[in-house]
């Protein structure tokens, strides 16, 4: 924190916690098997960031906005380590509050219903949303109202439900649901947040999940209502994603709380695109070892230029044996043009029936057109001829 | 391939022969002209010659008439076969080609002409269908037929012939095939295991993707397998769930419109309760008020009483004191007070008449008749007025809606308009595009007819230049094969024999006395001579070596000079003389090895000739080969102009001129960059458009519903201007009117209750009014009836009665004064004031309260129905999904597009490895190098080890043809070897050759010329190759191949135990003609 927010914050009231869509579960289904195991896994391996970040800044709750879990019922490997991660940590006067989302509602049978398993290793801190007009006095004269999801969709607007602010009650009042904030006619069935419903009920904070990207989606208000985005991507193109918020509210209640996004992602998501082979190149000597990658490579190469890339895409997505420089790669090469207009002076010295196999896949190449898939499958022959006959040299 | 019978009938001189071979040597032996060489030709022109063919007139029989026939049985890919011909013209012939799996049971394959093209394809000996174009006439060749099957004379042009000149590829496919592992370029071999694993591991032998679990496609296709049903899931259940919502969105306008009307009807019901609890209150103020009227009226009546006692009380008095004389007056005054009574009554009578009630009732119903009028009036001026709200809201809604639409459809205009556009670029480009391949086709199918007519020109060459070289070669005779080597050896056995003859040159005398004179042949030194002896006369004979005296068919004498080992060195060396070089001076005509040499050379030149005329015309049919391929692409160039031209029909050309001709050289890059571009903005143009569509219907329908509105509004609004009569011509009335026409119906009401009101308070009074005056006379009466009464029977009393009367007078007068007239009358005017105080109320029936209330109650019944409908709806989208189905589906979709990518480059990537693979092949068969390669090996070493190591390295060429020996380090052409030689090389060719082929090898006397250590070695090479294959040698000398104890004796065939080897004596198997 700088020392311009140390100035702002003076005089902290209370400080929080808000996280939200961790999607616990989560598959990949667009990554190949290890790398969408370790996708997987990083969704889990983020609460402890999350709540390593809760004890740094002695923060008197964390508030976890829904989507925790991908499904009302996961598989027990979620639940139970989620839990035992929570039991891990010897917390006291330091409320945890985990809200039932649309992804993971309320049901009678889901991993949030009073029967199910996970409740019952859930440490006496951690607190589940479970009731519509569910609320907790925290200390330093705040309170928290929650309302959590009980369907995958509804129209109501769960933070109109929330009680409005009674005469005379000078608490800091916190509001936490999971939804969206936009008012799309026609789209209200996915657990609408109405823009000013935290100015409606009274609330000095209105903690919302749902979007995976950071938002605060009323900067002008005086009462915030926030987005901290998932903590770890789910997705390329989510902006800002990978955080957790820290919110600080003043003792002096005619000032905003401050809101202060905090990086716990240990993975970044990258689409990136190499038009040249210095590009690529540039690529190789990246530290990228906790980035998930999405490379296209929209360039043409030589023979040899594309054995280099071919080697250079070995070194960044590793072999069995090493790990690549990337750690997660996924290679879009639909616009990766091989020109095998030099092959002819790399085959000089190899065998008369290889040169004439590869005047044959030239010319086919040439019959059929660059642009044709006979044309490409053609000259990948003629690049595999290059290969091969390179390695058995 | 393995023979297993031959039957043979009126072949040439053959009149009968059956023989079955033994899977590995057969030696077939017989003496010269017995048909051993006719066997073998049975069984070429069994295997190769047409039935049909004129060919077979070779082989008519030379006794009898009857068509040679053949009958072959042999084994080749796991069947046996089983050739039956009888050669001959026209319907005689006849060929019948059967299989069997058992080797007993056949059946049949094909007959006729269809045999012989079956047959070329199982042997793939490079022989090509017969009658096809340019076909041999005759008993075709291969080179193959060549190796295996070669005639006695052809044997040693085994070394000339070469793969080359096959019709057919098949031969080259099949040695390729066999020599493939032994032949390829290591480097080559390399590259083509490694590429044919991929294949392998995806591809079927038929060359489809495999689709098995082992298959590298397999789990790409799982993947794309399992999301793709997912997401068919995903999508039904996001149809399921969007159609929830809209159901959701029509009920939230249903529950809308339904608390609306709820609202209204319960306001209504208030109304109309407030309006019946309010005319209920009016009742009561109105029931208090006519009793505190008839109260005053009580008291005013007995106040009336009150005076009139007092005044009889007076009338009493007076009439006490002049009641005798006033008894008269009395009934004067009864009399009259009876009028009156009567006249009252009659009065009350008029009022309770029919007539006077109907009056009143008509005069009431007419005022209700007319309330109900101004309260229907009311009623339709306010409808009237609700509903031209109702259409001013609608008409404004409608406005506002069409403008949206307007402002749409213009959007949409423009974006059809640029998509039209692009539509036209794009149908440019693709015209531009096919303008080009056509102008392309056409230029490529232009430079195709002339590589045709090129090919034309110079195969016509080359068959000229080899037909040159066939005259050339037909012109050489035997002495062609006779190699420098071969000359310098006869010259040294020339001079070898010479010597010879000269060390036996030691003279000779010879005399002879016959008892008889005769004739006698004589040779003396070789040289014959005929003579006659005369009887007892000496005949005395000198010779040098060698006299020999012939008498007849009595006596031949022979002397010869020299010791006997001279004899016989002379006699093997003229032994080899007459084998190895009489037969050359003989077909050369000439008489000495010197002369044997120039013909030699001349021979020479010419063969040097014959060859370069080959070499021209094999580069010239290369030549032409290559322009052929090129022509061959003619036909699919024309096609694919034709195709291009057909794509361009109908459209100006002109119009892709000027494009045509900025295009330039590399137009397919830029065509391509540029269609791609056109394609993608048309694409981008098409999203808009489908965009701009689906406002376009979403704000058409709406512009719709609310036309609808507004048109049932309207409607609604014309039905009620009609229904009230005020419809006009200039349109619909104002709303200021309508306003106006509610306040004026308002107050027609208002007016006709207040005459309601009057007309009931009239009659109320005219009937007080009639009740009261005949009470009054009926109390006169009954009084003056009493005071006549009193003057006739009591006027004596009367003083005493008027004592009672004044009793009477003050006790009424108390009681008057006790009932409090002035209370009573101020009582009835607070009941006055608060009946004109009653406000105006709405008429309201308990029944239309009663109404009002069942519509509420069904109103409220809808709504509940509509809230349960959207509970149910909203749980049903909790649980189909909305937004989670929606990312679940994104999710899928985007991994299921990526899979799919990789399934097409990975196919595209075996594809390649596919192509690379039968590139490889293909290239490596037609350049066939590596034949000569791979079988060069086994040949030298055979031959290095028969020629213990004289000859090392034997080169062959690609079409297996022999380019040299390695002697002494220098290669050597095959013609400078010696004939024996050439015929050792030949046959351990065949054997590699056959080795190679797994398949059977017949021998024709292979050996003529072979001396016998190197016969006896062949013998050794022979039996260890046929442990391997099939080897039919037909020998006039079985010992070079048999051990005398191997040859048979009782039987014609003998199998040797252990050995592998057959023996055949064929002159107990070969039936010849007589």
């Amino acid at each position: 924190m700088d020392d311009a927010a140390e100035e702002t914050i003076d005089v902290v009231a209370l400080k929080l916690v808000h996280t939200a869509d961790w999607h616990l579960g989560m598959t990949f289904p667009s990554f190949d098997g290890d790398a969408r195991l370790r996708l997987s896994r990083a969704r889990l391996e983020v609460v402890d960031r999350i709540l390593g970040l809760a004890e740094r800044h002695s923060v008197h709750a964390v508030l976890c906005a829904g989507d925790l879990f991908d499904d009302p019922d996961p598989p027990p490997e979620w639940w139970d380590g989620l839990a035992k991660k929570l039991q891990a940590r010897r917390w006291s006067g330091r409320p945890l509050f985990l809200l039932p989302g649309n992804h993971d509602p309320l049901t009678t049978n889901g991993v949030y219903a009073e029967s199910h398993p996970f409740r019952a290793a859930l440490p006496s801190w951690v607190h589940v949303v479970d009731r519509d007009d569910f609320s907790y006095e925290l200390d330093d004269g705040a309170v928290l109202y929650a309302a959590p999801c009980r369907s995958r969709s509804e129209s109501r607007d769960l933070a109109l439900t929330l009680p409005s602010r009674p005469d005379g009650d000078e608490r800091i009042r916190i509001g936490m649901v999971h939804g969206q904030t936009f008012d799309l006619p026609g789209c209200q069935t996915n657990f609408p947040i109405a823009r000013d419903a935290a100015a409606q009920r009274g609330l000095d904070y209105l903690a919302i999940g749902d979007t995976h990207s950071f938002r605060d989606v009323t900067p002008e208000s005086h009462a915030p209502t926030v987005y901290p985005g998932a903590p770890e991507p789910t997705h390329f193109g989510e902006r800002r994603p990978g955080h957790a918020v820290v919110v600080y509210f003043p003792k002096d209640r005619r000032r905003r709380a401050l809101v202060r996004e905090e990086p716990v992602a240990q993975w970044t998501w990258d689409v990136v695109s190499a038009k040249s082979m210095e590009e690529l190149r540039a690529l190789g000597a990246r530290d990228l070892a906790q980035h998930v990658v999405r490379l296209v490579l929209d360039m043409t190469v030589g023979v040899a230029e594309f054995a280099e890339a071919e080697r250079i895409l070995v070194e960044l997505e590793g072999t069995s044996a090493a790990h690549g420089r990337i750690g997660v790669l996924q290679l879009d090469r639909a616009r990766l043009r091989l020109d095998t207009g030099d092959l002819e002076g790399s085959l000089e010295h190899a065998p008369d029936v290889i040169k004439a196999a590869a005047a044959r896949l030239r010319a086919l190449e040439s019959q059929h057109g660059p642009q044709t898939e006979q044309g490409e499958i053609a000259r990948r022959a003629l690049y595999q001829l290059y290969r091969l006959t390179r390695e058995a040299t | 391939m393995r023979f297993r019978r031959l039957e043979v009938q009126c072949y040439r001189a053959v009149d009968r022969a059956e023989l079955d071979f033994g899977p590995g040597l057969n030696v077939l032996y017989g003496p010269n002209d017995l048909g051993k060489t006719t066997l073998a030709s049975a069984m070429r022109a069994a295997l190769l010659l047409p039935a049909e063919s004129s060919a077979h007139q070779a082989f008519v029989a030379w006794h009898g008439a009857e068509s040679p026939r053949v009958r072959l049985s042999f084994e080749r890919h796991g069947s046996v076969w089983r050739v039956s011909k009888s050669f001959g013209n026209g319907s005689l012939a006849s060929a019948r080609l059967e299989s069997s799996q058992d080797g007993s049971t056949f059946r049949d394959e094909e007959r006729g002409r269809a045999v012989d093209k079956r047959l070329r394809e199982l042997l793939s000996w490079g022989i090509d269908a017969p009658g096809g174009k340019g076909a041999a006439r005759g008993l075709p060749e291969s080179f193959l037929s060549h190796v295996l099957l070669a005639s006695q004379s052809s044997v040693s042009q085994i070394l000339e012939r070469t793969l080359g000149a096959d019709r057919d590829a098949s031969g080259r496919e099949q040695l390729h095939e066999a020599l493939q592992a032994l032949a390829q370029d290591p480097l080559f071999k390399r590259v083509l295991e490694a590429a044919a694993a991929k294949v392998d591991s995806a591809f079927t032998p038929g060359g489809r993707r495999k689709t098995g679990q082992s298959s590298p496609f397999a789990p790409l296709k799982e993947q794309i397998s399992a999301l793709t049903r997912e997401l068919e899931r995903l999508t039904h259940q996001r149809r399921e769930s969007e159609d929830v919502a809209q159901r959701i969105a029509r009920l939230g306008e249903e529950r809308l419109a339904a608390e609306s009307q709820l609202a209204l009807l319960e306001q209504r019901v208030a109304c109309a309760r407030a309006a019946l609890l309010q005319l209920e209150s009016q009742q009561g103020v109105r029931e208090r008020y006519a009793a505190a009227r008839q109260a005053v009226l009580d008291k005013q009546a007995a106040q009336h009483d009150l005076a009139r006692l007092e005044a009889e009380l007076a009338k009493a008095s007076i009439r006490a004191d002049a009641l005798a004389d006033s008894v008269t007056v009395a009934a004067a005054r009864r009399a009259e007070a009876e009028a009156h009574l009567a006249k009252a009554e009659a009065a009350l009578a008029e009022q309770n008449t029919d007539g006077c009630l109907r009056r009143q009732a008509a005069l009431r119903e007419q005022l209700e008749q007319e309330q109900l009028s101004r309260q229907a009036d009311h009623q339709r001026a306010q409808d009237l007025l609700a509903l031209e709200q109702a259409v001013r809201a609608a008409e404004e809604a409608w406005r506002a809606e069409s403008v949206r639409l307007s402002q749409a459809e213009q959007a949409a205009a423009e974006q059809r308009v640029l998509l039209g556009h692009a539509d036209e670029e794009l149908i440019l480009l693709r015209n531009l595009e096919t303008a080009c391949q056509w102008r392309e086709a056409n230029q490529s199918a232009e430079r195709a007819r002339l590589a045709q007519a090129e090919a034309a020109k110079l195969a016509a060459e080359a068959v000229t230049l080899r037909a040159g070289a066939v005259r050339l070669r037909a012109a050489a005779t035997v002495l062609a094969r006779v190699s420098p080597a071969a000359l310098s050896e006869l010259r040294g056995l020339e001079g070898q024999v010479r010597v010879a003859e000269a060390r036996l040159d030691v003279g000779l005398s010879m005399a002879v006395k016959l008892p008889i004179g005769r004739e006698v042949a004589l040779s003396i030194d070789n040289a014959p001579d005929v003579t006659r002896v005369g009887a007892g006369q000496p005949l005395v004979t000198q010779a040098r070596n060698r006299i020999v005296l012939r008498l007849a068919d009595a006596l031949e004498v022979e002397a010869t000079a020299g010791d006997r080992e001279l004899r016989l060195e002379l006699e093997r060396l003229q032994a080899r003389w007459s084998r190895e070089a009489a037969p050359l001076l003989e077909a050369a005509g000439v008489g000495s090895i010197d002369a044997l040499g120039e013909s030699l050379e001349a021979e020479r030149a010419r063969e040097r000739d014959a060859s370069a005329a080959l070499r021209d015309a094999t580069s010239l049919e290369a030549r032409a080969a290559e322009k052929r391929e090129l022509g061959a692409e003619l036909l699919l160039w024309e096609q694919r102009a034709e195709q291009h031209r057909q794509a361009l029909a109908g459209i100006d050309s002109a119009t892709l001129h000027e494009p045509l001709e900025r295009l330039g050289a590399g137009w397919e890059a830029t065509l391509r960059k540029r269609l791609t571009s056109a394609e993608a903005e048309r694409a981008r143009l098409r999203l808009a458009l489908e965009g701009h569509a689906t406002t376009l219907v979403r704000a058409a329908a709406r512009v719709s519903g609310l036309t609808e509105a507004r048109d049932a509004a309207r409607a609604r609004r014309v039905q009620a201007l009609l229904d009230v009569g005020y419809l006009t011509a200039v349109g619909p009335p104002q709303l200021s009117e309508l306003e106006q026409r509610v306040a004026c119906a308002e107050r027609a009401v208002a007016a006709v209750r207040a005459k309601r009101v009057d007309l009931d308070q009239a009659h109320s009074a005219e009937a007080a009014a009639a009740r009261r005056g005949r009470e009054q006379a009926s109390a006169a009466l009954a009084q003056a009836q009493r005071e006549h009464d009193a003057a006739l029977l009591s006027s004596a009393r009367a003083r005493e009665s008027q004592l009672t009367l004044l009793a009477q007078f003050r006790e009424r007068k108390l009681h008057v004064d006790a009932l409090g007239l002035d209370a009573a009358e101020a009582a009835f005017e607070r009941a006055e004031t608060d009946v004109q105080s009653l406000a105006q109320v709405e008429s309201m029936t308990p029944e239309q309260l009663a109404e009002s209330e069942a519509e509420l109650a069904r109103a409220n019944s809808q709504l509940s129905r509509l809230l349960s409908e959207l509970r149910r709806a909203e749980g049903a989208l909790g649980h189909v999904g909305g937004d989670v189905v929606l990312d679940s589906q994104q999710r899928t979709l985007e991994a299921l597009e990526r899979a799919r990518e990789l399934e097409i480059d990975q196919e595209r990537e075996y594809d390649a490895y596919l192509l690379l693979t039968q590139t490889l092949r293909a290239v490596e068969n037609e350049q066939g190098a590596h034949l000569g390669r791979a079988l060069s090996a086994p040949v030298s070493e055979r031959f290095e080890r028969l020629t213990e190591g004289r000859y090392r390295k034997v080169a062959l060429d690609a079409g297996l043809g022999l380019d040299g020996v390695l002697v002494a380090g220098h290669a050597r052409g095959f013609r400078e070897l010696s004939e024996g030689t050439q015929e050792q090389l030949a046959t351990i060719l065949r054997l590699c050759i056959a080795e190679q082929l797994q398949t059977a090898l017949v021998l024709d006397d292979h050996l003529a010329q072979t001396h016998r250590q190197r016969a006896e070695w062949f013998r050794g090479a022979l039996r260890e190759a046929a442990q391997r294959i099939q080897i039919i040698v037909l020998t006039a000398r079985p010992e070079d191949y048999l051990a005398p104890e191997e040859l048979c004796d009782a039987e014609p065939i003998r199998d040797v135990p252990g050995a592998s080897v057959r023996a055949i004596d064929l002159e107990r198997v070969i039936v010849r003609a007589s």
